[in-house]
């Protein structure tokens, strides 16, 4: 079954791939333009939309860029920087799965407990708490925390800086102060989701027979509830995970920015605002592979966590 | 579910908590107004003595995107290369043009000029800086992005290796300024063996240590620099912060010590902080409407003439810019040597003689294309009180706001009514003027061929004779406001804000940031 999987990520990738380099050229205004700005007389107009083969046919160029990734493995060069897009992506992409990592870590450890909590004290204060806190943190937008959180935690507690990334070769515990603010920006809106997903399927597990019965029978409980309950509705909850983070890949184009992380999430707003369609592709490219396999390692983590459907499978 | 009914330690721990809250959220408020105590200190005015080392971390508001000189297409990439460059002269804040690597120039003829470069300087690569890099670069520079700038340098002829001609191909009154802050000398070796735009080699105060495209550059102390006991600072680092809120806090906690823009709403808080040393504001910015005179109905001089009549520039300063820029009717303020106060709408606006006009013209309740950047929200605040202004003589204007490639194509195009834009070549308003009106220029944007303009230009761009050139002056900005194919709103101001420590900090004319002047202390 893995492998059956992996063999249908190859057209879905393709697929994403002509869908985004169409889909990118569908935006209004020049490259040219966009790169020369206030200095874009038609001479140089034309000079850079040659250099950048852009007077080729749609498909010709299309043809260029798929052979040059499939058999080189090369994205090109960003023609504003003459960067490697390949040699960027490489030192941006770890930059991005460290904070993503850190903001679905952070936000999975608060939330699962939080909707265990309050779907075992329903009603309760608890209950209201959290889902008062759930609702708050998914109605205000990530950048509105990142603001909040910089003036708090950077400018009156100092706890953090306001800005900026330092690398964990660097210093280990300055790269995780860089980027405790925009991780918990990030995981915040993600957490609420997740904290009331995993409440409802924890208050439908605790009504099940099973569970009515380990009641009856004086089971513990605390074992009750994380040892049964919890594996029961682990289901719907690996599912929003999963989806929410490929959300949260997402979702680091504005908390990058705001944040001055390196990733690729800013990239992709600086190749958007210039119109540099090799560095657009490379990076949506990258999001949605991200996203693919994200659903890929939900589709088999459900495996582990039901025996029907790694019986189902062989 | 049971009712809720609070014992004695639940109320005090929510009463707690609100406690908590409070507190937090009035430090919160107490954070964001600044301190309030009185304090006049400007970053340059330090009595102490500049003292060598240390490191600052300037954030600036967009990100460099290459270091080649003869490309120039941000502003941002500039304030960083300028630092790793050296010019032949230097301007002052009083426009006032000093020796740089240039130790003295004089002009011959009108079109010829005899410049004398330092012995000692060096490029970064180890080649010694000579005439010949000098005519290299503005050979270079011809055929590049910036090439329109140095239309008029016809040839460079060079004397010895630190003596060298410039041959004009006419009278050419802007060329100090234009060599003062675009003509940044490079190494013919360097930029035929690397590439200019990641691998800059240049002659200036610092070298590049490091560049994370989209966060930072580091620029060091480069220990060959012509000029002695400078720069004071070890490493210069560049971080581009795009949002005013991040930059200004970063600020307030130490992490920058220098940064540029604030929100506007708060210059005059952070004027009187005594945590945050500030420059002095100068207007270097022109914000220029621009009119599309190739279509109605601002194809008719009578409808251009109403929209300045009707434009109140002091209240839009007041709401778009909240008074952090001076009301201007040319691409200069009153601190430029040039500046001439020649306004033929004095007194305005004048809602009637703008409505005179328009029914003379035959044009009411016309709608209009007003073009807007959405990086720039400036202009979109610019446009929504001139909505409001223009509305009052007939002209509804239709705000687009769209993202600057498509701006920029659609304004090179004239597919626009109205349009609002900012320039940084402010030196000298030739720089400004020309290229803007003049009917031949390719970035001529607003599609205006008017013999007047045009004879007004060459009278006063052609001439090498600096005080005929202020006689000339007021004549052109008078021909371009009565022709009207742009009408100049405002100069927005530099400012500079930094922490205590910092010194040396001062806006120019030229827009540098020029890290060779600035020093910590301790």
């Amino acid at each position: 079954m893995i492998v059956r999987r992996l063999l249908v990520t190859i057209p879905m990738l393709f697929g994403a791939a002509v869908i985004v380099f169409f889909v990118l050229r569908l935006i209004p205004g020049d490259p040219a333009t966009a790169i020369l700005g206030s200095h874009s007389s038609p001479a140089l107009v034309a000079q850079v939309r040659e250099d950048l083969g852009l007077n080729k046919p749609i498909y010709v160029q299309f043809g260029d860029w798929i052979s040059r990734i499939l058999l080189h493995g090369n994205f090109g060069q960003d023609y504003i920087t003459s960067q490697s897009i390949s040699s960027e992506m490489a030192s941006r992409l770890p930059v991005t799965l460290e904070l993503c990592a850190l903001a679905f870590a952070g936000s999975v450890i608060i939330a699962i407990p939080a909707g265990v909590v309050a779907a075992a004290h329903r009603g309760g204060w608890a209950d209201r708490i959290i889902q008062f806190v759930s609702v708050v943190t998914i109605a205000i937008p990530d950048f509105v925390f990142g603001i909040l959180g910089i003036l708090l935690f950077a400018l009156v507690l100092k706890l953090v800086p306001s800005s900026g990334f330092i690398p964990f070769s660097v210093s280990p515990w300055e790269n995780i102060q860089s980027l405790a603010l925009p991780a918990i920006a990030l995981a915040l809106g993600f957490a609420g989701v997740l904290a009331r997903v995993t409440r409802s399927a924890m208050i439908e597990a605790l009504q099940a027979d099973n569970i009515v019965f380990a009641r009856a029978v004086g089971i513990q409980p605390r074992s009750i509830v994380y040892r049964h309950a919890l594996r029961s509705a682990a289901i719907p909850i690996v599912t929003v995970a999963g989806m929410q983070a490929g959300y949260i890949l997402g979702s680091t184009v504005v908390i990058e920015t705001l944040f001055v992380v390196p990733g690729i999430g800013q990239e992709v707003v600086q190749a958007m605002l210039n119109r540099d369609y090799t560095v657009m592709q490379a990076c949506v490219l990258i999001f949605v592979t991200g996203f693919i396999l994200m659903n890929l390692l939900t589709d088999l983590f459900y495996l582990v966590l039901n025996p029907k459907l790694r019986r189902a499978a062989t | 579910m049971p009712a809720y009914s609070p014992d004695r330690r639940t109320f005090l721990r929510g009463m707690g908590a609100t406690l908590a809250t409070a507190t937090v959220g009035g430090g919160l408020l107490a954070a964001c107004s600044g301190n309030t105590t009185q304090s006049t200190s400007s970053a340059g005015a330090s009595s102490a003595k500049a003292a060598r080392g240390g490191t600052a971390n300037l954030a600036i508001q967009d990100t460099p995107v290459n270091m080649d000189p003869a490309q120039a297409e941000l502003y941002s990439s500039m304030q960083v290369y300028q630092n790793i460059f050296s010019e032949l002269i230097k301007v002052d804040a009083n426009y006032n043009y000093h020796p740089n690597l240039a130790t003295s120039w004089s002009q011959e003829s009108d079109t010829a000029w005899l410049f004398e470069i330092v012995d000692n300087a060096v490029f970064s690569n180890g080649e010694p800086v000579t005439a010949n890099d000098v005519a290299f670069t503005i050979q270079r520079i011809k055929s590049q992005a910036l090439g329109p700038y140095f239309e008029f340098f016809d040839k460079t002829e060079v004397i010895n290796p630190h003596k060298f001609r410039i041959h004009l191909a006419k009278p050419f009154g802007p060329l100090e300024a234009t060599i003062s802050y675009l003509l940044d000398i490079t190494n013919e070796k360097a930029i035929k063996s690397q590439d200019p735009k990641t691998t800059p080699v240049g002659c200036g105060p610092y070298k590049l240590k490091e560049w994370v495209h989209n966060s930072h550059v580091t620029l060091e102390r480069y220990d060959k620099y012509f000029k002695k006991d400078i720069p004071y600072l070890d490493e210069v680092t560049f971080t581009s912060v795009g949002d005013d809120t991040v930059r200004l806090s970063g600020l307030q906690t130490g992490q920058f010590q220098w940064i540029q823009g604030v929100p506007p709403q708060q210059t005059t808080t952070l004027m009187s902080s005594s945590s945050i040393d500030h420059t002095p504001a100068m207007p270097v910015f022109p914000y220029i409407l621009f009119l599309n005179c190739s279509r109605p109905p601002f194809n008719d001089q009578r409808v251009r003439q109403a929209v300045a009549w009707a434009v109140d520039r002091d209240e839009i300063v007041k709401l778009a810019f909240f008074g952090t820029a001076v009301a201007s009717a040319e691409p200069i303020a009153k601190q430029n040597p040039f500046y001439s106060g020649v306004n033929p709408y004095s007194g305005g606006p004048d809602l009637d003689k703008a409505k005179s006009l328009m029914r003379q013209a035959g044009v009411s309740n016309a709608d209009v294309v007003f073009l807007s950047q959405a990086e720039v929200p400036l202009y979109t605040a610019i446009g929504q009180v001139l909505k409001s202004q223009l509305a009052k003589i007939g002209l509804n204007l239709n705000i687009q706001t769209l993202s600057s490639a498509e701006w920029f194509g659609e304004f090179s195009a004239l597919k626009y009514g109205l349009g609002v834009t900012y320039e940084s070549t402010t030196v000298d308003p030739a720089n400004s003027y020309y290229l803007d009106v003049y009917s031949k220029s390719p970035f001529n944007w607003t599609g205006c061929k008017s013999p007047a303009i045009d004879a007004a230009l060459q009278k006063f761009t052609f001439q090498s004779d600096q005080k005929l050139r202020k006689q000339y002056y007021p004549e052109l900005v008078h021909t371009v406001a009565e022709v009207a194919p742009e009408i100049f709103l405002a100069v927005d101001d530099q400012q500079y804000w930094t922490v205590p420590a910092l010194h040396g900090a001062a806006p120019l004319p030229s827009l540098e940031i020029r890290a060779e002047d600035l020093w910590r202390s301790t």
